[in-house]
This record gives structure tokens, sequence and C-alpha cells, in this order.
């Protein structure tokens, strides 16, 4: 079964001479957040225009449920909610009255829809306060309350955090991390910040310069990621009594018949292969694994890092 | 539609310019009375009276300044709050949220004129300068609705330059442009422009007034509807185009 | 002139009225079709999807009660869904808190029937898988207690008691322990006479729990335990000057089998304080694990008086 939410096929995106996008091919599946990460510029909020169809593909396709958005407007629409750039509103009016703007115009699932979503986010419903007079972080608060208005099954985010203040910052993961694992959306977010990024997220995708460098779950990478000497040996039960009694050191874990993880790092890896060797048994591989996810994404991104 | 006319009615509270501008109707309808109170004729007939109160200059100038700045205030505002884009993904279609802008300024422009009307009418009775007479009254009102449902047929052109642009200067310079322009062509050929055009149906059985050209109603409408027309499809394609 | 009028208006309003009934109708038959697509993609299973309907739509009833119907079934579906991953949890980290012991048991096993060690150090061996199997064997009955409790099979017999005195005892037992291990002590109990329904096992249990995770944990050198009551609900406090929870972990303690060391190396087994949570609020109480400024951790438990 294909539960791809969002698909796109080598979608490009051209500016005159510059190409913003390159080649971007994203899967983000059925009820998971997928943090699209990059740096500022590197073509984040252009995918995501190109996506909700915002923006012309130059080349390519972008699916949203299987359906390509152009000419399915009506029935893809209604589906998603999205925050892109900052979230523009109408200043003369309250942020209660804006939001039964939208809801008039695209309708609701329930009739206390307006209220709800206010309340979601922390905002007071029925203020006198016009949205001229909101700071940042009441604004990008309106704007996910727009997004999720209308209860949609997929969320596009971008930089929903931009303008908070770090309690709001926590507020708005948490509150997004329930919207997926509570509430069953698909949501695709993008930041520049990777522990954001590597909080939330379920799937990655790392995208610098318009190119889509890697995609992958974040299990995958956090497997890979940590800081113990991976050993593969025939004999796991003797090996550890040689850990035990030669190093003295508890600190292993047995994975399976033939793997150990090791995860004092400081002990001399030629002398554990030797002691090992030397009872019989024989050491099938050990490497030491000392990567970091901010290792990894500078590895990535070719050096220079993110943010 | 119904649905989009009526939040865009939504949007308009507390605009208090929008209701400002309404002010202007009041304008020609003062002057009026200053200027016949200082011409002193004792045998003004409420036409006259009227001519210069309602069908002149509100109907060539303000009304038409106001519908342009009016419409390019609608169209400006969700531009500038970059709420387009939000706007779009809802989905609303580009035509009908044109349209829409569109229904609001008839309805202004028709509310307009029908303030100069009653003001007209008060300004003449109560100074006591024109007599009250119910055929009078009738036929200016009939006028009134004429030009303000005319007016933003005519201005259709200014409301598509302003949903194509982002910004607010163009549109507010076209329609000075536009605007005297039509003033203007009244003198030289009338079924050009969609406001000289507007005039010609306004006055084709108003006596007493004299134009170069004969009046000729049909040329009027195809002036209008054809301007209109092309406005309207240049509105929802430039709209279509700037993503 | 005044008939022809008329009639011009006539036919005008007549006009309107049927161009507004055409599209109420229109609005009607494009709602059915939303619907009838809503409902075809909730049958297939797709629970996230909401129908969108605006206030003064004839079928808006119809689709609120859709979108609850769909709501709700989501929300049970999700419950499910996260009971199953708790339990996959579960088995994964049993599987290695049982696996890595019982590896290196085997190697100390192994080694005294090859007759590797001799003399001294084999008796030695002997000590060390004895106290291996003894702790896989707490744990398997950690394990046992705590399943039973998440099942809520476990049976407690609540009578009044009193629960200055039952601490009193309880902590008796412990003053040995503490003097072994030279570790300070201050406790605190009123004594007057505490009435409380309590399950004698389960309290008894709770603060054992707790002493353990003090002792093996916290590398204190002081423990209090005091014990305040007013006529509403009781406290009883264990705090130790320890190293206290670093805040990353804080939030998790009571998860099962969560374990603040990565390497789960340290002598508990990641059950302790769920027990205790557990056991806690079957008694109607709440527990909280916080960071004192003036360092080391802080368990309070709250117990309401009227059960």
């Amino acid at each position: 079964m294909n539960d791809a939410v969002i698909e796109t096929k080598q979608i490009t995106k051209v500016y005159g001479e510059q190409t913003a996008v390159n080649r971007v091919d994203l899967h983000v599946r059925k009820g998971r957040i997928y943090g699209l990460l990059g740096r500022n510029g590197a073509g984040k909020t252009t995918i995501m225009k190109m996506i909700l169809g915002l923006v012309s593909i130059t080349s390519g396709e972008a699916d949203l449920f299987g359906k390509n958005v152009k000419g399915n407007e009506k029935q893809i629409y209604p589906r998603i909610g999205a925050i892109i750039e900052m979230p523009g509103f109408y200043p003369n009016l309250t942020g209660t009255e804006n939001l039964e703007i939208f809801a008039k115009l695209r309708g609701t699932t329930k009739p206390r829809a307006v209220q709800e979503a206010l309340e979601v986010v922390g905002l007071p419903y029925r203020d006198k306060k016009t949205f001229s007079k909101y700071s940042l972080g009441m604004k990008q608060r309106l704007g996910i309350a727009n997004a999720i208005l209308h209860d949609p099954e997929l969320l596009i985010l971008d930089e929903p955090t931009n303008g908070l203040d770090p309690i709001g910052i926590a507020e708005v993961r948490s509150f997004i991390k329930d919207l997926s694992v509570e509430r069953g959306k698909t949501i695709l977010i993008s930041s520049h910040i990777l522990s954001e990024i590597s909080l939330l997220a379920d799937d990655i995708g790392i995208i610098n310069n318009g190119v889509l460098l890697e995609e992958n779950s974040m299990a995958a990478l956090k497997k890979k990621n940590g800081k113990y000497i991976l050993l593969q040996v025939s004999d796991t039960a003797k090996a550890s009594l040689i850990l035990e009694r030669k190093f003295h050191t508890k600190n292993y874990s047995v994975q399976d018949a033939h793997t150990l993880h090791l995860f004092d790092t400081f002990l001399d890896m030629a002398a554990v292969n030797k002691a090992l060797m030397l009872e019989d048994i024989s050491v099938i591989s050990s490497q030491l694994c000392n990567d970091t996810l901010e290792d990894y994404f500078k590895r990535v991104t070719g050096g220079e890092g993110i943010a | 539609m119904l649905n989009l006319i009526q939040t865009e009615f939504l949007k308009l509270r507390r605009k208090n310019f929008i209701f400002l501008m309404l002010i202007s109707s009041l304008l020609m309808p003062l002057l009026a009375v200053f200027y016949f109170g200082a011409a002193k004729k004792a045998d003004i007939t409420p036409m006259q009276f009227y001519k210069w109160s309602a069908y002149s200059y509100t109907s060539w100038i303000i009304l038409p300044v106001v519908l342009g700045i009016l419409g390019t205030m609608l169209l400006y505002d969700e531009n500038q709050n970059d709420m387009l884009k939000q706007l779009w993904i809802i989905p609303i279609s580009k035509l009908g949220y044109f349209l829409s802008k569109f229904v609001i300024v008839f309805l202004y422009s028709v509310l307009f004129m029908m303030i100069t009307a009653v003001c007209s009418i008060l300004a003449g009775i109560l100074p006591g300068t024109i007599p009250l007479t119910a055929d009078s009254v009738s036929y200016l009102f009939l006028k009134c609705f004429e030009i303000g449902a005319l007016a933003p047929f005519a201005m259709l052109p200014v409301l598509a330059v302003a949903a194509s642009q982002k910004g607010y200067i163009l549109p507010i310079c076209v329609t000075l442009v536009y605007t005297f322009l039509g003033f203007i062509l009244l003198m030289v050929n009338m079924y050009v422009h969609p406001l000289s055009g507007m005039t010609a149906i306004v006055i084709n059985d108003m006596p007493d007034i004299v134009m170069k050209q004969p009046i000729d109603l049909k040329s009027a409408f195809l002036c209008i509807g054809i301007w209109s027309i092309a406005s309207i499809i240049c509105a929802d394609v430039t709209l279509r185009k700037r993503q | 002139m005044n008939w022809t009028l008329f009639f011009l208006v006539l036919s005008c309003t007549f006009g309107c009225a049927v161009i507004f009934l055409v599209t109420r109708l229109c609005r009607v038959q494009e709602q059915l079709n939303i619907i009838e697509n809503a409902l075809k993609d909730i049958q297939t299973g797709n629970l996230n999807r909401r129908i969108l309907t605006r206030k003064n739509d004839m079928t808006k009833s119809i689709c609120y009660s859709i979108n609850e119907i769909a709501a709700n079934d989501q929300a049970q579906l999700i419950r499910l869904k996260e009971a199953e991953q708790a339990y996959k949890r579960l088995m994964t980290g049993l599987s290695h808190d049982v696996k890595t012991p019982l590896t290196s048991l085997v190697g100390y096993l192994e080694a005294i029937q090859g007759k590797v060690v001799i003399g001294e150090e084999k008796e030695e061996y002997i000590g060390v898988a004895l106290d291996k199997a003894h702790h896989l064997k707490d744990f398997v009955e950690d394990l046992f207690e705590w399943v039973k409790l998440d099942a809520k099979e476990q049976k407690f017999q609540f009578e009044d008691c009193d629960l200055n005195e039952l601490s009193r005892d309880i902590l008796a037992d412990w003053i040995p322990a503490l003097e072994d291990r030279k570790i300070g002590y201050e406790i605190s109990i009123p004594e007057t006479e505490y009435i409380l329904r309590l399950d004698r096992n389960a309290y008894t249990r709770i603060l054992n729990n707790l002493l353990q995770n003090t002792l093996v944990h916290s590398e204190a050198s002081n423990v209090t335990v005091s014990i305040l009551e007013n006529d509403k609900q009781a406290l009883i406090i264990v705090q130790d000057n320890g190293k206290g929870i670093s805040p990353k972990d804080l939030p998790h303690i009571f998860e099962r089998l969560y374990q603040c060391d990565e390497s789960r190396t340290a002598g508990g087994n990641g059950l302790g304080l769920s027990i205790v949570k557990e056991l806690v609020m079957i008694h109607g109480g709440k527990i909280e694990a916080d960071r004192p400024p003036e360092g080391g951790a802080k368990f309070t438990i709250v117990f309401p008086k009227a059960l």
C-alpha cells in the first residue's frame, strides 16, 4: 500500500537564471512528522509552496493524497492546513474575527471550531485586541490556529516556531507532537534548527542549496548515532566475561547472539580485540561508533553544518 | 459567491476611512447651496439644482475617484498583508475573489449616490431654494441609481489594475488619470472611455444639455461592456499568473 | 409606464429568488458529492478525513455528526495503537534487560564448568554468577508485579491504618542497610495517629522502592524522609543530597523501563519507580519528582485523606 500523503517527483523551480529547487523527491508518509531541515534560503519554503500549488513548478510533479493539485484544488485544499512564511491576517480585525472569516470561507468540522482552535494555541476567544496590535508570537499562534481550524489531515508548517519565545517554542513543539501522536495527523514541518527537527520528526529530509541531500527515518539515524564500540564476536557470553574480568566494566549491552555494544569508549580497542582473541573468541568486527547527529548533518551538508 | 461577499463585509469592520469617504458625497449638495444661494435667482427649477448637486461633478469626478480609492484599498490590503496565499489554499477562485470585491464597490457606489440624492433634496428644500415635487424627486433617485450602478462598471479597469499590482501608488495614479481622461474625452469622443460613456447614458433624457455628439445609447453600453469584460478577463489572468 | 416598471421590478425580484434557490440547490448537490467521497475514504480506513461545512449549509448537522463519529473512532484506534506500541517497547526493552545479564551469567558459568578458573577465583565466579542470577530473579519478579498492576489484575486490601506507625515500621527495617553504606538519615514523622485507607503491602512497596532507588542511583550521603499531614492530605517526602535527576530525564523517570543511564548498567531495572507510580495512583494519590535548588532529588507523594 502506498501511504505517501505528499509525493514529489523531481520537482524543480527555476527563477530566471537561478535554480531554487533542484530535482527534489519528497515522500511524506501518512501519520508521520516529516522534518525538512535546511538553512535559510535552502529552498524549504519554495518546496512547500510548490507542493501547495502557490508557486508554479518548473518541471516535475507534486502529488497530494495521490492526486495532482492542479485541477483538484477543491478536493485537496480542504484537507490541508498550512502556514507559509509569516502568516498574514486582517490587521483591522481581532483574532476571533479573522478566524471567523476563514471558518466562513472554508467551512468547519464542528460548531465551535473557532473557539476550540484558539483555546488550543492559547489565545483568548472574543478578545478586543486587533491583529495589528498582536506580538510576533501571538501572530504566529493565530497562524497555527488557522491552520488547524478545519481539523485537516495534513499540516504543512513552514518554520512554525519563528518569532516565539523559548517557552512558546516548547509549547508549540509538544502541541505538534500531540497532533501527530494523539490525532494521527500527517505533518510536514520545516526548520533551520537541528534540535527542533530531531525532537519532533519521525522522518527527516535535509536540503541544501535546493537539493535534497538525504531522506531517512529518524529512528534509523538515531540507531546510527551514539557513542559506543560495536563488537561482533563469535561468543557473546565469553566476551562479556572477559569484559567484566579483564576490563572491569559492566558498561555494555548484548544486542543479539553475536553483537555487543560497549559504552566505555575510552577503552583501548586494540587491547580489547587482543584479549578476546587470546581467549579463542573470533572478533568479526569492532568499530567505534562515535557519531552525533550534528556530526552527521555536517557530513551530509558538506562540512558547514546547519545552525 | 454569496458567502464570499458576506466575508467581504466582515473584512470592512473598523475601516473608518471607507465611511469617511462617504462624506465626500455631501460636497456637491453643499456647494450647490452656496452657489444658488449666492446667485439669488428666484426661479430655480429642481432639475437645475439637482443637475448641479448630483449629476455633474459628483458623477464625473468625485464618485470615480472615491471608487478607485476604495477598490485599491480593498485589493491592496490583502496583498500588503500577504494574505492571498492563505486565501488561494482555501480554495477561492480568483475570479470569485475579484468579483466579490467588485460587488462591494458596486454596493458602495449605489449607497454613495443614494446619500447624494438625499443630501441634494435636503440641501435644496431646507434653505427653500427649490420646491419639493414628486416628479423631480423620483427622477433624482432614478438618475442617482443609474449613476451608482454604472460607475462601478466603468471603474472596472482601475480595479483590474489594482488587482494586478502589489502597491497602491500605481492604482491611485491610474484612478486620477483615468477619471480626468474620462472627463476630457466627454467633449471629444464619448464612446471611447467608459466614464464618458456612462455620462452619455445618464444624460440621454435630460433636457437642456448639448453635447458635441448625438447621444447613442447602444455604443455607450457597448463601450462600457467591452471595457468591463476585458478588465475582468485581465484581472483573472493576472491573478492566476501572479504567484 | 408605471406598470411596466412594476413588472420589471417584479421579474427582477423573481429572477433573483430563482438564482438564489438554484445556487442553494447546487451547493447541496456539491456537499452531497463531498460527503459521498469522504465517506468512501473513511470506509477504506482513513479516519482522519473530515467534511467541511458552513454555518448556512443545509447538510450542516449531518456533516458534524459524521465528523464526530470519525474523530471518535480515530481516537479509539490511536489509543489501541499506542498501547500496542508501548507493549512493543516493553518487549524490546525487556529482551535487552534480560539478555545482557543472562549472557554474562552464561559466560561465568561456562568458565566455571570449563575449569578455566579454579580455587578461590572459582568461588568468586560462583558468587558473581549467583548475584547476577538474583538480580535477574528480582527483575523478573518486579516485571510480573508491574504487568499485574498494569493489567489491573492485582487485588488490593484497603484497610484503615496509621500512616505514621506503618511508615516508622518500614523505615526501621532500612536503618541497618543505610548504616551499612554509611548513609546518614533523618526521619521526621509526627508522633500522632493519622488514619488512612491503605493497602499495607502496597504502601510498604512504595517506600521500599523509593529508598532502594535512592540507595542505588543517587550516590547520596544523606537521606531525609518526612511526613507532613493536615486534615485534607498527607505528604510523604523522600529527599537525598545525591547527584539528582537531570532535567532531560525528569519527565520520563516514571515511565516503565526508563533508565537515565543509557547503558543500563546501574543496579536498577527501570521498573521500580513505575511500580511506585502505579501503586500511588491506585491509592488515589500523586507522586512527583523534582530537583530542589539545594541539590539532590526529591520525591513527593500526596495521599488524599478521604478515600
